[in-house]
């Protein structure tokens, strides 16, 4: 049986990168990514599980890193938005003006990510179920949706 | 940010989880058993608890188990209710388990939503309606009862005891069933009304969430459902006021609301279910 108490040295597998934190047991996966890792990218938003800001993936599933103890992850394969580079989603959310103020872009991105890795070719009932994990305060829902429904098309 | 600090324990077995938490007691630690730990970790954000140690019981793999066993279906309490939806093999446990967001259900445990501080519980609805086994296990060791022996309005464990696992009777699993969810705004919302209903040989049951304090399978109600001869809406009204207990009434729905929402639902449950009238 693993027990951590007091400060716990931990290996998170970052981005496919391993990296060592020092963490509380009581620590959130959200705050050792922003705090001790420097990955900005997830949102501190509601800190309660409704707006989706602080999404990451663990093992390609998204989950909101708020919610998630860092010690409960160890082994596991964490995706941050710092870990996506130019994916036919970003490329969506570009083309089809999916954010305004961009704040809960990276939690959209990497649920949509996820999604479409699960679901190549979503119906857009598909596309509402998994979106609705994620709030965009500045209504942006519109084009969210097409950015998605776009990268699941084929490309010519 | 959680601020108080806490001792975490990642358990591999039953025994080491309740030797865990007795440990952790005997040190003068509050210990909660840990699943999902989407409320553990909101509520203690809010301090609205203030766990000592927690007990993490998702590397525990009869906790995991989901499958068939011996006739039964097994669902493990640290099953993701995606992983419940996914499987389908009880068809109205997949539907009661689509509640929350898609990413929350990669997170919430069934265990967690049975066991958890939430009056809803909806989750459990379905096992209220079969033979449902829940196994459980303490410091006195292991053992399985019926459900209904450990869960009135909410999982009563013995002290330092965690459920395990709950199974089912296959042949109860695939009864027609019908369930229906009423919300205030969106689908996410907590449920104003959750019925969720069975049709097995000797009639309908029925049991509720969200209408009152605490999940409930009311007998009294389902005598009534399945009167013979009575037009469904009349027996649906009569049975809609035969609960016995207090409808909610809040800022979200009166207590008038949600018992029409109720009355309403189980017309449709009768009419859908081949009740007569």
């Amino acid at each position: 049986m693993i027990t951590y108490r007091g400060h716990a040295a931990l290996k998170l597998s970052v981005n496919g990168e391993v990296r060592e934190a020092v963490v509380r047991p009581a620590d959130t996966l959200l705050h050792v990514l922003r705090d001790r890792l420097g990955l900005t990218g997830a949102k501190a938003g509601c800190e309660n599980g409704d707006c989706g800001a602080c999404t990451v993936l663990l093992d390609g599933k998204p989950v909101k890193s708020c919610m998630v103890l860092a010690v409960e992850v160890e082994g596991m394969e964490i995706t941050t938005i710092e870990g996506l580079s130019d994916t036919p989603v970003q490329r969506a959310f570009l083309e089809e003006a999916g954010f305004q103020c961009g704040f809960c872009t990276p939690g959209f991105i990497l649920n949509a990510h996820a999604l479409l890795a699960a679901h190549p070719r979503p119906d857009r009932e598909t596309i509402r179920d998994w979106l609705e994990s994620n709030l965009c305060r500045c209504t942006g829902y519109e084009g969210i949706e097409n950015a998605v429904a776009s990268a699941s098309a084929p490309r010519e | 940010m959680i601020p108080r600090n806490l001792v975490y324990n990642r358990p591999e077995t039953l025994a080491e989880a309740a030797s865990a938490f007795a440990a952790a007691r005997e040190e003068g630690l509050q210990p909660y058993y840990l699943a999902g730990g989407t409320e553990i970790t909101t509520f203690a954000r809010r301090g609205l608890i203030a766990p000592g140690a927690l007990i993490d019981l998702k590397n525990v793999p009869e906790c995991r188990q989901l499958g068939r066993e011996d006739g039964e279906l097994v669902f493990g309490a640290a099953l993701t209710l995606n992983e419940i939806v996914g499987e389908g093999s009880f068809p109205l446990l997949a539907a009661a388990a689509k509640i929350v967001d898609n990413t929350v259900r990669n997170r919430l445990t069934l265990g967690g939503n049975i066991a958890g501080m939430l009056p809803y519980r909806e989750t459990v609805l379905p096992f209220l309606l079969t033979a449902a086994e829940a196994r459980l296990f303490g410091p006195e060791g292991e053992r399985e009862v019926p459900l209904a022996e450990v869960f009135s309005r909410r999982l009563k464990p013995g002290p330092g005891e965690f459920l395990v696992q709950l199974r089912v009777p296959e042949a109860e699993a695939s009864l027609p069933w019908f369930r229906r969810r009423r919300v205030k705004q969106s689908r996410l919302d907590y449920p104003l009304l959750t019925l969720c209903v069975l049709r097995a040989g000797e009639g309908i049951r029925l049991a509720v969430a969200g209408a009152f304090d605490a999940p409930v399978r009311s007998r009294e109600a389902e005598e009534i459902v399945n009167e013979a001869g009575a037009p469904a809406a009349d027996r649906a009204a009569r049975a809609a006021g035969a609960f016995g207990l207090r409808v909610r009434d809040d800022q979200r729905a009166s207590a008038e609301y949600r018992e029409e929402l109720l009355r309403g639902a189980l017309e449709e449950a009768i009419r859908e279910l081949g009740g007569e009238g």
